[in-house]
């Protein structure tokens, strides 16, 4: 059987740009499926990125029978960088124009004509993901500074995401006449999906987002117009491109088939029940509702949800609730709401779902157990758009605070040079500070005597006193497996009250503060101080990601054995139990006629 | 109708086979995964394994919850920020489902356990998010306090 593609591009101005400088190229016949993005507004990126197509496309179609597809490729992007260049380089309003591309090539597999390869080419930052058993994997890495720094291990993916040059590519076509192109290649299965996207998809569209829209069992036409729609909803602050390439339709299992009809109409003639329900759950009360009569709570808030979990049911998608649960937290957070509420009303809404799949389990237990999977994961995919939206908010916070404490850094190095400013403990604004592997006499010293003043405060608790001792003993010792052994002793004096994570990084916390005011009391020299509290700044950091490691491996298969046993015993002494009931009930019946056992107890 | 035991069991059953599977593709669960030796990954995923096949034995979300808590502390500790945790949860979830289904075929009794695996990840979830949710609030209480230049 001959893999069928179907492939669908579309192309949006966006909200906020006056001309669309992306384009698009869908050539079924061909196999050529390319986005490229047009750069720098008064300099003619539109002219840029279409000029790119057309040399691309035309520079394909003439050779394609002629050349490999990945020299192919690399070839027509190098003569569309070219012809770009020699445009900018002739006209003056034309300077400095340049256009991103991502251009993809399905040709006959190794296998055969029967099997498709995609071939993907990219310069600059418009992207290819591959989509496959719902996963959604980019296939480029973007060509920004950024990535390119990120790659080299000269920054973190914390720091580019507030880096200056975030957005300035490292290469593209048309600054010179010449291109460096990354390349990759696919064996395509059937039920795979490609999509290409310039970024103002990939900017203004959650990963997530982005997954489930392709993953959705919509045709490619709907699925790309669907996400050009989520990338309008997430501001449609530049141009955006996406094209969808589907390799043969996804087989569907027999459940999702049976779901996606008969679960789907299961699910919405019992509306009236799960409304019913959310009211007595007392959804109208949540304060999320609080500007809603009691009849609008439950038609918009629990109305909607059954809507969208019909929609999703009905089409095997998350897009629906998704969309909805986006909205819900948006609108709650944004006026100052709190998580809490967000998820009491969840649980509401889930428990009116469970009185629909009990109803129904009584009627036909084998749609139910379907239904109450969907709706199951559909309650999971609300949960995942709320943590969504409070990630985008937590990354935002956490920019400010970079941005705050670098501020305070940077003044107080102009204050007092080789200050020493203190970083909280975990876990995303950790630098890493490079120690001398022994300290001075002077900071041993210091760090003696901070550890000595700290006990004698903090001393009647036993966690927060091994954790100071453990922060001491690696302040003082660069041995490489300090810090697991001083974690491995911490992990073992936490008391009853001590479980969980939580209590022990308060404890580092505690030590650390009163670690920090000994140091600073003992007024030592300005550089030993700096160099001591640098020891101990770098010792709480080791100790937090030595401790979650301890943590790990405490509930590791290894630990987990001692369940396994536990289990075991458990089902022996059923077993026993089983047995020994067999054996009394062998005992208690009346012997057959004839026989001798009987016969001699007789006499 | 199975109960927890038999969920538990087969659910065990199938381990290495959703074990290999999550080994194949984890470069693209979770960085931090993707980073380690295949020894040090396949622990972590098999620790993660272990308390689900736990999940589904008790039916008790308590003990997956505080396993929970120190996998995300590491992960966090290593840089992996909270919605990339939230995607390779689920996509370590979603391969779980799709493994019983694949090899469970369209009997009841894979029916349900992919029910009771789904409810698993919903759990997963949801602790994930009350995680965000905490960080959340960790830190605008932390930026409140610079604005308001109370010491750091």
């Amino acid at each position: 059987v001959t893999m069928s593609l179907r492939a669908h591009g579309e192309s949006h101005v966006g909200k906020v740009r006056d001309t669309n400088e992306d384009a698009v190229i869908v050539d079924p016949e061909t196999g050529l499926y390319a986005v490229l993005d047009g750069m720098g507004g008064a300099m003619a990126g539109d002219v840029a990125a279409q000029r790119a197509r057309d040399v691309l496309h035309a520079f394909v179609v003439e050779r394609r029978n002629a050349m490999e597809p990945a020299p192919l490729l690399t070839a027509a992007l190098n003569a569309a960088s070219s012809a770009v260049h020699s445009e900018a380089q002739a006209r003056r309003d034309r300077k400095g124009m340049g256009t991103t591309a991502v251009a993809c090539l399905v040709v006959d597999g190794d296998d055969g004509p029967n099997a498709k390869k995609a071939i993907i080419a990219h310069v600059g930052d418009s992207r290819a993901y591959l989509l496959r058993d719902r996963r959604l994997t980019p296939l480029t890495r973007d060509h920004t500074v950024v990535a390119e720094l990120m790659a080299q291990g000269a920054i973190s993916a914390q720091e580019a995401e507030t880096h200056l040059y975030k957005n300035v590519l490292s290469r593209n076509l048309g600054a010179k006449a010449e291109t460096r192109a990354d390349l990759a290649e696919v064996a395509l299965q059937p039920g795979d999906r490609l999509l290409l996207c310039s970024d103002g998809l990939h900017g203004f569209a959650s990963h997530d987002a982005l997954q489930y829209l392709v993953g959705s069992n919509e045709p490619p036409e709907q699925v790309a117009r669907d996400l050009i729609d989520a990338a309008l909803r997430g501001g449609g602050g530049d141009n955006v491109t996406a094209v969808v390439i589907e390799a043969g339709a996804p087989e569907l299992p027999r459940s999702t088939q049976i779901l996606r009809t008969s679960g789907a109409l299961a699910w919405w003639s019992r509306r009236e029940v799960f409304l019913a329900t959310a009211r007595e759950r007392g959804v109208a009360q949540s304060p999320i509702c609080a500007v809603l009569s009691p009849d609008e709570a439950i038609d918009i808030v629990a109305g909607n949800l059954c809507e969208a979990v019909f929609h999703d049911l009905e089409k095997s998608t998350g897009v629906n609730v998704w969309t909805y649960a986006e909205n819900l937290a948006h609108g709650w957070l944004d006026q100052g709401g709190h998580y809490g509420h967000l998820a009491e009303l969840l649980d509401m809404l889930a428990g009116a779902a469970r009185a629909v799949i009990a109803e129904l389990r009584g009627l036909d237990a084998a749609l139910a157990v379907l239904v109450d999977t969907g709706v199951t994961r559909a309650l999971q995919v609300a949960d995942m758009a709320i943590g969504g939206v409070l990630a985008e908010r937590l990354r935002a916070v956490e920019a400010d605070l970079l941005r705050v404490h670098a501020a305070r850094e940077a003044q107080e190095a102009r204050e007092a040079p080789r200050a020493f400013t203190e970083t909280p403990t975990i876990p995303w604004l950790r630098s890493a500070r490079v120690e001398p592997a022994e300290p001075t006499p002077e900071v041993r010293a210091g760090l003696d005597a901070a550890h000595a003043a700290a006990h004698a405060t903090l001393a009647d608790r036993t966690l927060v006193a091994s954790v100071l001792a453990a922060l001491h003993r690696l302040a003082v010792d660069a041995e490489a497996t300090a810090a697991t052994d001083a974690a491995r002793d911490v992990w073992d004096t936490r008391g009853a009250e001590d479980k969980g994570p939580a209590a022990l990084f308060d404890a580092i916390d505690q030590a650390r503060a009163a670690l920090g005011h000994a140091v600073r009391q003992a007024e030592p020299a300005p550089d030993v101080a700096i160099a001591t509290l640098r020891r101990l700044a770098a010792a709480q950091a080791e100790l937090a990601i030595a401790l979650a490691h301890v943590a790990i491996e405490a509930a590791s298969p290894g630990a987990g054995r001692f369940d396994d046993l536990v289990r075991g015993t458990a089902e022996l002494r059923s077993e026993v139990a089983r047995n020994e009931a067999r054996i009394a009930g062998f005992e208690r019946r009346p012997p057959p006629p004839g026989d001798s056992t009987q016969r001699r107890e007789a006499t | 109708m199975p109960d927890e035991a038999t969920h538990a069991r087969t659910f065990r059953a199938l381990r290495p086979m959703v074990l290999a599977r999550l080994m194949e593709v984890r470069s693209s669960l979770d960085h931090g995964l993707a980073q380690l030796d295949e020894t040090g990954a396949r622990v972590q995923l098999d620790a993660l394994l272990s308390q689900l096949e736990g999940y589904l034995g008790a039916a008790d979300p308590a003990p997956l919850r505080n396993f929970l808590r120190s996998f995300l502390t590491l992960r966090a500790a290593q840089g992996l920020p909270p919605d990339s945790l939230l995607q390779a949860a689920v996509a370590i979830g979603d391969t779980c489902v799709q493994i019983v289904q694949q090899e469970g075929g369209t009997t009841a009794a894979s029916a349900e356990l992919a029910c009771a695996l789904t409810r698993a990840g919903a759990v997963v979830t949801r602790l994930l998010v009350e995680h965000i949710a905490a960080e959340l609030d960790r830190r605008t209480g932390e930026l409140r306090a610079l604005d308001e230049g109370a010491p750091s």
